[in-house]
Order: structure tokens, then sequence, then C-alpha cells
């Protein structure tokens, strides 16, 4: 399950989700707000999402990871709305029956989630000006198909 | 009057040259253009650097004197060999038509430095389907010379008369692959005035200056609706960098648009 939310994202409640009799591993991965990119100090991010999409391609990419990695439970959270330093952007919560399909199914998810759904972030920097981030390892056919003359 | 058909060369953004393209109906585009003139004038001119380009019987070949310069190099050519006035036509222009060529020509004020279209969307005087007079062409070199290479530019220096289309979409041109699509469904569906729900995000949202807007186009597909957008907004993303969607799912930039959709052209993601 993968939800777009305005509130911080509470770990807990993810990792709960993923609870299963059957499981014997959990993985997870925080996406955190740092305070740099590119060697520029950043204080703060927004982050803005086409819900209604991004949610339904998020809940692909879920589908996607337990059919590729026979995992039980997979919970993802994405967070929008102006985040500060240290808060928690995105996170994703999966359990299998073993630790290989845990790991790799949450590299998997982290990874497409980044490249697929319809979510951006401008970044303020502390010098006071400001820029949307472009994801730099998009691998969907969109961003190769042709490039301007 | 001569008639001058751009054919250009080789396009970047198009990887080949479009007046080689085949249209719809088989036939290739320069044949196209070809036939449109031979109503107007017997007097044919086809401007190319490409010494194999298939032309027919009594059309002349016209190499730039300097070539890479763009269309104003092919009227200094042009004016170079010719007092008269010419009807240039530039050979991207799919959609061009024979009312179009007729009205233009008919309403064709012979006093004027130019007689050419307003842009159907800025209003703007369109340099290639626009007749010249011989002094005009003449000018081109000049102009050349001080480093003028925008057609348009070049014309609205002209003051030209300026006539309104009499179909809107005749002289949409196509400059990608999906442009051309556009153009090619236009030829294979009709013009039909359509209105459109759009969405905006992130920095098309902050460009546009607003997040959804009701929209009345002539596009036939997402690609010719994001061209007009982007034409008339001065939008800053290229459609090479988007994805987009419609009715709340991807699709691609080729499928029929129908009166109400909802779009959403999406800049580069960076979730995480």
């Amino acid at each position: 399950m993968f939800t777009i939310v305005t509130q911080p994202i509470d770990p807990a409640v993810l990792r709960q989700q993923a609870l299963d009799p059957a499981a014997g591993a959990f993985c997870s991965f925080e996406g955190w707000v740092r305070n740099h990119h590119q060697g520029r100090d950043v204080h703060a991010l927004d982050y803005e999402a086409y819900r209604s999409l991004a949610e339904k391609e998020g809940n692909r990419i879920v589908a996607e990871a337990k059919e590729r990695f026979g995992i039980l439970h997979a919970a993802c959270q994405h967070r929008v709305g102006h985040l500060k330093v240290g808060e928690l952007a995105v996170v994703v919560a999966v359990s299998a029956a073993h630790r290989d399909a845990a790991f790799d199914a949450c590299r998997y998810l982290i990874d497409e989630l980044k490249a697929r759904v319809p979510i951006w972030k401008k970044e303020h920097f502390v010098d006071g000006e400001s820029g949307w981030v472009r994801c730099d390892h998009c691998h969907d056919a969109a961003h190769h198909s042709h490039h301007p003359g | 009057m001569i008639i001058l058909i751009l054919s250009g060369g080789k396009s970047r953004r198009m990887g080949r040259d479009k007046s080689s393209i085949l249209r719809p109906d088989g036939g290739r585009q320069l044949d196209h253009l070809l036939e449109l003139a031979r109503e107007i004038s017997s007097e044919i001119i086809v401007s190319t650097n490409d010494p194999t380009l298939n032309l027919p019987e009594g059309v002349t070949a016209l190499p730039d004197a300097v070539p890479g310069e763009g269309p104003l190099a092919a009227l200094a050519s042009l004016a170079a060999r010719s007092n008269d006035s010419a009807l240039v036509i530039g050979g991207d222009l799919f959609l061009l038509d024979s009312p179009t060529l007729h009205h233009l020509v008919e309403h064709h004020d012979p006093t004027a430095a130019a007689t050419c279209y307003a842009n159907r969307i800025d209003a703007r005087p369109e340099p290639l389907c626009t007749i010249y007079s011989a002094p005009s062409l003449a000018a081109a070199s000049h102009a050349l010379a001080s480093g003028e290479r925008c057609a348009r530019h070049f014309l609205e220096a002209l003051a030209p008369q300026i006539l309104t289309l009499p179909n809107a979409t005749a002289l949409d041109n196509a400059n990608t692959p999906d442009e051309l699509a556009e153009c090619f469904a236009k030829l294979q569906h009709g013009v039909t005035l359509k209105t459109l729900n759009v969405l905006y995000f992130a920095k098309l949202r902050e460009a546009r200056g607003l997040d959804e807007e009701r929209v009345a186009s002539l596009a036939c597909t997402p690609a010719g609706l994001y061209a007009e957008l982007r034409f008339r907004h001065r939008l800053p993303l290229d459609i090479d960098s988007l994805r987009v969607a419609r009715n709340g799912d991807f699709t691609t930039w080729d499928q029929l648009l129908v009166d109400g959709d909802e779009l959403v052209f999406i800049p580069p993601v960076a979730g995480g």
C-alpha cells in the first residue's frame, strides 16, 4: 500500500502494518530531508504530488515488488508539503519470509518510487534561492526517447 | 509570381528532411506542396542543398549561397537570380491547403512589402507562407549581413500586410515526431474545437501561474495541446522532458483527445 500524506509519517505505524506470523524478516527505508544538495546548504523542501496518479503508480510498484520478490507486505508513505531538515519525506517498510527478499524489495520500492511517481520537490537554500529538483537517475522511457534539437 | 518551397535539409529534431516525409495518404510532403504550388504558378523553385533530392520535370533546385543559414539565405539566393516577387512556403507545413494559398494570393496587396498570415495563437506574422515583393527578397541578404537569422523578425521589420487564416491550423508545423503525429492526426481526424481541463504541477504550475484551467484547443493529441500551451504561455519545459497523463493515468503523446478530457503534463519527478 502506498499513500501520500500531509502529516508527519510515523514509521512505527508502517512497521505495524507489515507484521505477519509468516514473516522472518523486516526491512525499512527512511528518506530524510538533508541540509545540503550538490554543495549548497538547504533549510527546507516543498514536496507536491499529483495525488491520484501518485497513489495509483505507487500501488503498481508495490504490486510489482510483491510479484518479483514474493514479499508478504509492503507499506509505503510519502509526505507532501513543507518539510524541514531532519523530517521524514518517505518511508518504505517491507516484511518477507527471509531477509534477501526484504532487502531487495525495499531497494526496488524506493528506487522505483523515486523514478516513476509524480512527486516533485523544491529546495529552499539557505542563501534564499530555491529551485525544482530534477531527478537525475530516472530510468523511464520518457526521459530517453528523444532529445531536444 | 515565383513559388519558392523551402525544402531545407536534415531536421535535427526530426532526424530527417521534413519535405521527404510521407504523408498519411502515402505521398511525399514535398509533392503535396508542389501540387498546391502548381495551382498558383508554373514557376516553382525548391530551395535545397541536397543534390540527390528528386524533383519533377520543370521544377528548379536552388542551393543556398551560404548553406546552413536558414530561410533568409534561401530568400537571398532567390533574389540573386530573379527580380520577381515570390510566394515562400516552408517545407514543414503539413497542414497547408489550397484555400489558404488561394486566399493569400487573392488578398495580396501588390504594393505591400510582404503579405502573410497572423499566427493563430500569438497573432505575429508567419514568415513561411508569405508573398515577398522583389525588393523585400533583395533585403534578405542585407539582413543576413547584419546578423539577422530569424525569418519572423525579418518579416516584422517589413511591416507586412497581415491576413487572418481561413483555416486556423493550416500553418501548424512540426519540428518533432510528436508534433508530426499531431499534424497527421489533424489531417486524418479533422480539426474540432475541444474544451479540456489541464492540471499543472511544480515548475509548470509556477510558470503558468495557476494549478488548473479549462482550455479551448484545436489539438488532436496531448502533444498538440502541449505545443499550443507552451507557445501561448511560454512554458519552460520541452515536451521531451515531460510525461503526460490523461483522465488520471499515464498515456502516450499521440492518443486522440476527447472533449472534456483532463490532461496533466508531468515534469521530471523527484520524490524521495
